[in-house]
């Protein structure tokens, strides 16, 4: 079967020449072209500008909106940063004060003594284990002497 | 008529279609261009446009932490900044201030002499010294700098009050400073770092672990202004930094520092040359402190003598004395030459096959002694009679496998492994003297691991001050940590062998020489030490005292060990180290919570009639 099919008489395309019937010369048929009316050029001009400000209005919004988010991201990334600083300098703080030697300097402060022994309970009998008690030492280790590191 | 109607409709049908071709063009031109600058190659294109205004700076890694075996920081890493400022801006700058007769904020310009006297409190830098920088007073004529540096090392908290004084124009540039909390405590195990801008390693753990403290430096770029400030809201990228890996410890900051307040009373107290004390557990071999006197405080460590830097107690060696006996009593029990109440009569004097005489530390007659009180009684000719029945191979073989002249293991930054010299190199007095402790020569740790190898019941293992590594930098967790692997542990001398020598050592405490070591309520073993200290031109007349021991004798929990160089007033290792001893060992075992054993004290007999 071959793949061109032939056409109806009804829909080939109509001739631009015909016979005059009186004269029996060719007439040519001036070409014909569409042209779009005054009235929908003015339409079309109008939606064209219509669709142009509504974008560049969406535009200005979203860039609006984008420099906000942006200096919102900032100002919580600072706020965070600070918190950061903050956390980091409590924690240095906290170290130094739990260091053994600021512990014993506060405990003496408060008029606390080391202890001259320990002394265990044992569950299973009641008894008393240990050291028995001691005397307090007159100048026991362990009192915060200032300094570690060098020789007096 | 029609045809010329035609031919221009014709030639307007061509100028419009090569209008089109040529919009055609130049539109696909200009999508080409639009791909080629948005999808193909858009950030080298960015990069370039914003070079010239493209600021990098370094973000420096946090070195790791370095922790103790609880998890408390010995040496952390903490954010300082520097502060920068621009002296052209500061010139001439708008500032808002309130007006203190109104109340109202108002703008007003200053110079470099207002923002100097509002820095200067805050920064703690004198005002004319800022004003100079802020001037530009340094700078040629004709040239506006735009940076100069007003303070180092300011904490976060300094920044934001500077930030908040509103001059415009001040930077800051972040940097990592090494904090140390607990200021001296295990200032000589952890070490520290240079000042040089790479922050160098210089000593102890901070050198030994620096592959794992150390982490990567990150970078940063940001878009800058005209001024060099940099634009909240433009570019930046980060590449962040990879942060080091924090260092477990095995030592315990509230016995080490108890350690070190010992140490140094001991050493001002005998007005000696230094002290070291180590305690360490029997069963894991883990060090819980190490505490020298002097030592060096890592935060100031030019405050210090070079020779007061690092750890003497592995750096140096003594000759560790009578302390070194425990390692003849137990050869001497283990290749059955004697049990601890074999008989013996102890002179004052004993001279040897090959005629060398050898003395006790006192005169004495002859005394009736078993080998329990030889031992109790720190004799040295009683120690050589029963030591010299073992070949010198024999005595070589045990002092080796004591650790004596082996490196410990602990890969400590210049740790020494001690002197030993093989057997075929001694003379005729050292193959004697290395009996009682004397021609060889230790560190403090490995006479301490002699003990600890008994305590632990005739097992030796690797002495360890680091447990591990965290995963990462920062967990602060003691139960995440990847472990190093610890040698096989390996028997030096049967349990029974260990357990014998242990009963003797407990009599050195009760009936011997270490009786100020005593603990109340406690079973203790330890031998007292004193050893003369040997110069560059034989011995010079002073001593080195020590006393080394476990407690409790029959389950140890700690092994403590106490040695003074060069003590004056006194110098006998039960005078000088024992009641050190007694106070560390005592103070350890109530902050363990190690009750005492409440089992009685078997001694054996020391003398016989």
């Amino acid at each position: 079967m071959s793949l061109l099919a032939p056409m109806e008489p009804s829909t080939r395309p109509r001739s631009r020449t015909a016979v005059s019937p009186e004269t029996g010369s060719v007439l040519r048929a001036p070409i014909l072209s569409v042209v779009p009316g005054e009235r929908d050029a003015r339409r079309m001009v109008l939606w064209t500008t219509m669709v142009f400000v509504v974008a560049l209005g969406l535009t200005l919004l979203g860039h609006i909106h984008l420099a906000q988010r942006a200096y919102d991201l900032k100002m919580l990334e600072n706020d965070a940063m600070r918190t950061r600083e903050l956390v980091q300098v409590r924690t240095e703080e906290v170290s130094k004060i739990a260091s053994p030697d600021h512990l014993c300097a506060a405990a003496r402060e408060q008029g606390m003594v080391p202890m001259s022994s320990v002394r265990f309970l044992r569950l299973s009998d009641g008894v008393v284990t240990g050291a028995a008690d001691k005397p307090a030492m007159k100048n026991p280790a362990g009192v915060c002497s200032s300094g570690q590191t060098n020789k007096e | 008529m029609a045809a010329k109607n035609s031919k221009q409709a014709v030639a307007s049908v061509r100028r419009a279609r090569a209008a089109a071709v040529v919009l055609s063009v130049c539109a696909l031109v200009m999508s080409g261009r639009l791909i080629q600058v948005q999808a193909l190659d858009p950030d080298n294109l960015a990069d370039q446009a914003r070079s010239g205004r493209i600021q990098t700076a370094t973000l420096a890694a946090p070195r790791g932490a370095i922790l103790d075996a609880q998890g408390k920081p010995l040496a952390t890493t903490v954010e300082r900044y520097t502060i920068t400022a621009s002296p052209k801006v500061l010139k001439e700058f708008d500032r808002k201030v309130v007006n203190p007769e109104t109340g109202e904020t108002e703008t007003v310009v200053q110079g470099p002499r207002e923002a100097a006297r509002d820095l200067a409190p805050v920064l703690g830098v004198p005002e004319e010294e800022l004003f100079e920088k802020i001037s530009d007073l340094g700078s040629r004529p004709g040239v506006e700098s735009q940076y100069t540096v007003l303070a180092k090392e300011v904490s976060p908290d300094v920044w934001h009050k500077v930030k908040d004084l509103g001059i415009p124009v001040i930077n800051r540039e972040y940097v990592t400073r090494r904090n140390y909390p607990g200021g001296a405590l295990a200032g000589n195990v952890i070490g520290f770092l240079g000042k040089d801008p790479q922050s160098t390693a210089r000593a102890g753990l901070e050198r030994e672990f620096d592959n794992y403290l150390r982490g990567k430096d990150g970078e940063e770029q940001y878009e800058r202004g005209r001024y060099g400030q940099r634009i909240p809201t433009a570019f930046s990228r980060t590449n962040p930094p990879i942060p080091g890996r924090d260092i477990h410890t095995t030592l315990r900051s509230d016995v080490q520092w108890y350690a070190q307040e010992v140490v140094k009373d001991t050493v001002q107290e005998f007005d000696a040359e230094w002290g070291a004390i180590i305690v360490q557990d029997p069963k894991t071999f883990d060090i819980m402190a190490l505490a020298e006197f002097p030592t060096v405080d890592p935060n100031k460590p030019g405050a210090s003598k070079p020779e007061d830097m690092g750890s003497r107690a592995l750096r140096s060696v003594y000759e560790p004395g009578s302390t070194a006996k425990a390692i003849t009593a137990a050869m001497a029990i283990e290749e059955g030459l004697v049990e601890p109440t074999t008989k013996m009569k102890i002179p004052y004097k004993y001279t040897t096959a090959n005629g060398r005489t050898i003395k006790d530390s006192h005169p004495h007659e002859v005394q009736k002694r078993t080998f329990a009180g030889v031992v109790a009684e720190s004799s040295n000719t009683g120690t050589v009679m029963i030591g010299q029945k073992a070949s010198k191979e024999t005595r070589y073989e045990y002092l080796t496998k004591f650790g004596f002249g082996q490196p410990t293991g602990l890969n400590f930054p210049g740790e020494t492994k001690g002197i030993l010299a093989h057997y075929d190199d001694w003379d005729g007095h050292q193959k004697y003297a290395v009996l009682f402790g004397q021609g060889v020569a230790t560190n403090v740790l490995q006479a301490t691991q002699v003990m600890t190898i008994i305590a632990s019941g005739g097992v030796a293992m690797t002495p360890r001050l680091v447990k591990g590594v965290s995963p990462q930098a920062g967990s602060g967790s003691t139960e995440d940590i990847e472990e190093f692997v610890q040698p096989e542990p390996n028997r030096v001398v049967s349990e029974d062998t260990a357990r014998k020598v242990a009963t003797m050592l407990e009599g050195v405490v009760v009936q011997g020489t270490g009786d100020n070591a005593a603990l109340e309520g406690y079973r203790v073993a330890g031998k007292t030490g004193t050893s003369q200290v040997a110069g560059p031109r034989g011995y010079d007349g002073t001593y080195t005292s020590s006393f080394i021991g476990f407690a409790p004798a029959d389950r140890p929990a700690a092994v403590v060990s106490v040695v003074i160089q060069r003590p004056k007033n006194a110098h006998y290792g039960g005078t000088v180290a024992a009641p050190a001893f007694n106070k560390v060992m005592g103070y350890t075992l109530s902050t363990m919570k190690v009750p005492p054993t409440g089992a009685a004290q078997m001694l054996y007999p020391i003398s016989w009639e």
